[in-house]
């Protein structure tokens, strides 16, 4: 199991929850499960978000594998200048 | 408009060209000619990127008309080296890390170089003075003016021992 | 790789500081921007920009415009599709206004002509009839009651009922009870800041040729911070494969983040479809401040606790950011970074976005990052001031640092603002007595580091110098690190590579120059191909020598035998060969003829003939015993090879080799720093240990 934090505004659709468990091996395996346990954050994956991993903030890394235990939190989809 | 036929001397070579009566020198140097060192960054006189040497004097080729250039001698950053030699500014542009983009460089090249050939020996003071017409976005300006000054020491101590 | 691998690692090219290989070109007035190209027959495009902040786009009349002698084209929104995604789409509507002019500036209409006086003539005979619409550019004004509504219906699921239509999304970040945080603070300050929606003001304005050909093939030629993303969004607006459109970089002359997206170049490429000719758009300066990217326009309340000691016990700061006419989400990034230096228990931000009648807002250096942070550090300096603190020690205090929970989640990695807090405060400048009229002062900053998909390609070149090619445009002397870093891995001198930066049709997918990436991230992939081509070159000789892989180590620039494995004979024998294969009265090794030998000493390495073809090995081995001609990249693996000493080149001839010898002679570097044992390189990039993110080499993102 993969526990995620969520940001602030996220949490109104995980029904308040600040963090969220779901199963999952992989960054894309983490995003599905969460889209399906919480419909209400599948507009927010659709359009894009970043993931942190134990403090490494991955943008496109849908293999990444989560390693049992890891810090897991969701991020808005980074860009610069 | 009728086009005009203008005579000029570039980079030492006899130029001749037609253009329109409102056609920048700039414009001119870019599209007609193929000199497109020069480059417009503003278009108002602002940037100093457009700086070429105009009869010895500096000038802004975007405030410049086309026909003004008329037996004029004109001086741009393609005539700077010699050969593949490059001219001591350009060489300490590059030593000193004074670029960095590059867009602004032509111009502040010709114009730093302006300056010493009237003072080879100015105060960093002067030279900012002088080079405040020349805008840089990217590099800050500390090491413009060091990359000037090690060319002019350079070219002054060139021109003792010759 | 871990941080200890590189703590642990004396450099010998990175951490030098080379010429810029851009710089004579840059000095000579050679290198190329976006302005500087021309093709055959090539047409001026010019753009007709909207006079009103609002106004409803009732209809354009451009008859009399495509009338005129000299006009090739003329084109409006409706020469444009209507892209599916909200993304394209307004990057598209932001090109060519659709139904409504956003703001002052909005393109409406554009020609192509012969010249630029014809366009400029053209322009004027295009008639548009507007409906002027009431306009607000206050972010502030924006959300209010009964503010002028920019666009209808662009409210994101995350927004709270009840707010004005112009609010498109709403965001939250931090942890703990600020209420409670601020209960026990001895000091707590509230202050209002607003932010201008300040220009990005590169030197260079935008500027592009594009050129599509009667079969839908296109090229374009234009200054941005990232080809590949101009490809993505210029293909996908135009309604095109992304095979064929080739997009190439020219010089950038400055970006700062306002380059990341297109302004120009869908216009450019729909005005050379309709005309049949290459187009070239060149803004100016005007146009450049009228319509494209400024960063966002803020305004931010920010309140701090802190006890008498210093300790900030409590941060909140409400957002509220308008990115123009279109939605933006660069006010998430300003939630994320306000109080990200900082190890707060109590921290939480609110964020807005709000549209207004102004440009679309481009990213601009850690878009929204440094608006946030202003308001912060303001409010800090202000409680030090109040409370009779010094700056720098309440910063240290309250320093974000390894295991401090970040007020957007993620707990920090090491990272490194302790320690730039220490050294600010060991520098001279910090207590240099101030003359009269100067002031000190220092302020924190954060940003993220995200890697993004980076793809190089380095190949190995015949006469052994190398070439990396790299897929980001070079806005701060990219290139320079990418060689360092490869110099610094083969083992070889920086001057021996070149690294440029090459067109959509001749590397894998890059994402954009931005967010600090490109040296970190395009490094990296650097690191990884060279690693690949050392191995790759180290299994060759293992080969050629008839020696298990694991006994040949990369040394120096070149592949030596070594290790219990190899025999102690085959480093001797291959010396031996080496020195004797230069002169060239030796009579060649048996099983190769006298022919094959001559090439090899040709100063330019170069042997003529074509590999042979073996379809069932590497097709860049070939076995050339028995005198087989080879192409470049050949390796002799003849029935004496190893044996006799032919002077095995790998992958490049002879380069390799000579660079080990004259580093040796004329440098006196007995030993160039080894990449370690060259196993699965890739599985050491992703070190938990390290902060940052690496790259991946999957495809691209659709946006």
């Amino acid at each position: 199991m993969v526990r995620v934090r969520l940001w602030g505004s996220l949490r109104r659709a995980a029904d308040g929850l600040e963090e969220v468990e779901v199963r999952a091996g992989s960054v894309k395996e983490m995003l599905d499960a969460l889209a399906e346990a919480h419909p209400g954050l599948a507009p927010q994956i659709a359009r894009g978000v970043s993931v942190s991993i134990d403090g490494v903030i991955y943008r496109e890394a849908w293999f990444t594998p989560i390693p049992p235990g890891a810090e897991v939190v969701l991020m808005p989809y980074m860009t610069g200048g | 408009m009728k086009s005009l036929q203008v005579s000029t001397t570039i980079n030492g070579d006899a130029a001749e060209f037609l253009c329109a009566p409102d056609e920048t020198l700039l414009d001119v140097l870019r599209n007609r000619l193929g000199l497109t060192g020069a480059k417009e960054g503003c278009g108002t006189g602002d940037c100093g990127a457009c700086s070429v040497m105009l009869n010895g004097r500096l000038v802004c080729s975007c405030l410049v008309l086309g026909a003004e250039a008329e037996g004029a001698e004109i001086a741009t950053i393609e005539g700077l080296a010699e050969g593949d030699v490059l001219h001591p500014l350009q060489q300490a542009f590059i030593d000193h890390a004074a670029l960095q983009c590059g867009v602004c460089t032509p111009g502040i090249l010709v114009a730093a170089k302006a300056l010493l050939d009237r003072d080879p020996d100015p105060s960093d003071e002067a030279l900012r003075y002088w080079l405040a017409g020349n805008l840089c976005r990217c590099t800050g300006y500390d090491k413009i003016i060091a990359a000037v000054q090690a060319a002019a020491a350079e070219m002054r101590g060139a021109r003792d021992v010759a | 790789m871990s941080l200890d691998e590189y703590s642990r690692r004396e450099f010998k090219q990175v951490g030098t500081r080379p010429r810029r290989p851009d710089g004579v070109d840059k000095v000579t007035g050679r290198a190329m921007y976006g302005a500087d190209a021309s093709a055959p027959g090539m047409l001026v495009g010019r753009i007709l920009r909207s006079p009103h902040a609002h106004a409803r786009i009732k209809a354009i009349d451009t008859a009399a415009a495509e009338a005129l002698a000299g006009v090739k084209a003329v084109i409006t929104a409706a020469d444009f599709g209507l892209p599916d995604d909200d993304f394209t789409r307004d990057v598209q509507d932001n090109c060519m206004a659709r139904g409504k002019a956003l703001y002052d500036g909005h393109a409406v209409a554009a020609v192509a002509a012969v010249d630029a006086a014809t366009a400029k003539a053209a322009l004027k005979l295009i008639r548009v009839d507007y409906e002027t619409l009431p306009h607000v550019t206050d972010v502030d004004a924006a959300m209010a009651p009964g503010a002028p509504v920019v666009q209808e219906g662009r409210a994101l699921e995350n927004v709270p009922a009840g707010m004005s239509a112009n609010v498109t999304s709403h965001c939250e970040f931090g942890h703990g009870d600020p209420a409670a945080g601020f209960a026990r603070a001895d000091r707590v300050i509230e202050r209002h800041f607003t932010t201008a929606a300040t220009h990005q003001g590169y030197i260079e304005p935008h500027a592009c040729l594009a050129s599509v050909s009667a079969d839908g093939k296109a090229d374009l030629w234009c200054c941005t911070q990232g080809h590949f993303f101009v490809r993505t969004l210029c293909s996908a607006i135009l309604g095109m494969e992304a095979s064929q459109l080739r997009v190439t970089a020219s010089e950038i002359g400055g970006g700062f983040g306002g380059k990341t997206t297109v302004f120009i170049e869908p216009v450019a490429l729909a005005l050379s479809r309709k005309a049949g000719r290459p187009v070239k758009i060149v803004m100016s300066r005007d146009e450049v401040f009228r319509a494209t990217g400024p960063t966002v326009s803020t305004s931010i309340e920010v309140k701090i606790g802190m006890t008498k000691d210093g300790r900030i016990t409590a941060g909140e700061a409400h957002l509220r950011y308008s990115g123009g006419a279109f939605p933006c989400a660069t006010v998430e990034m300003g939630g994320q970074a306000a109080f990200a230096a900082y190890d707060l228990d109590h921290v939480r931000t609110y964020g807005w976005n709000a549209l207004t009648n102004r440009p679309k807002e481009a990213a601009y250096r850690a878009p929204g990052a440094p608006q946030a942070i202003y308001a912060v550090e303001n409010v800090i300096d202000e409680l030090c001031l109040d409370l009779g603190l010094d700056p720098l020690e309440v910063r240290l205090k309250n320093a974000a640092t390894k295991g401090t929970k970040s007020s957007y989640g993620p707990t920090f990695p090491a990272i490194g603002l302790v320690a730039t807090l220490e050294a600010a405060k060991a520098h001279p400048h910090y207590t240099a007595p101030l003359a009269e009229g100067q002031g000190r002062g220092l302020s924190c900053g954060f940003w993220f580091n995200f890697g993004g998909n980076s793809c190089v390609s380095l190949n190995v070149n015949t006469d052994g110098t190398v070439g990396v090619t790299e897929g980001n445009p070079d806005i701060g002397g990219s290139r320079a690190s990418i060689s360092l870093m490869a110099a610094e891995e083969l083992g070889i001198p920086y001057e021996r590579i070149r690294t440029i930066v090459a067109d959509t049709a001749s590397l894998g997918y890059n994402d954009v120059t931005d967010g600090s990436r490109v040296t970190f991230a395009v490094g990296l992939a650097t690191i990884k191909a060279a690693r690949a081509a050392i191995r790759l070159m180290c299994e060759r000789a293992a080969k050629i020598w008839g020696i298990e892989a694991d006994a040949v180590e990369w040394k120096d620039g070149a592949a030596v035998p070594a290790g219990p494995n190899a025999p102690a004979d085959v480093a001797r024998r291959d010396r031996r060969g080496l020195v004797r294969d230069r002169r060239p009265d030796r009579r060649p090794p048996r099983g190769q003829c006298r022919r094959r030998r001559r090439q090899l000493w040709r100063p330019s390495g170069r042997c003529r003939g074509r590999p042979r073809d073996r379809g069932d090995q590497d097709p860049a081995l070939h076995d050339l015993s028995g005198c087989r001609q080879g192409g470049a990249s050949r390796l002799c693996r003849g029935p004496d090879a190893g044996r006799r000493g032919a002077g095995h080149r790998l992958g490049a001839e002879r380069g390799i080799y000579l660079w080990r010898r004259r580093a040796v002679a004329e440098r006196g570097l007995s030993r160039l720093p080894h990449p370690g044992r060259l196993g699965p390189a890739e599985d050491r990039h992703g070190d938990p240990g390290n902060p940052q993110s690496r790259p991946s080499l999957r495809g691209a993102r659709r946006r």
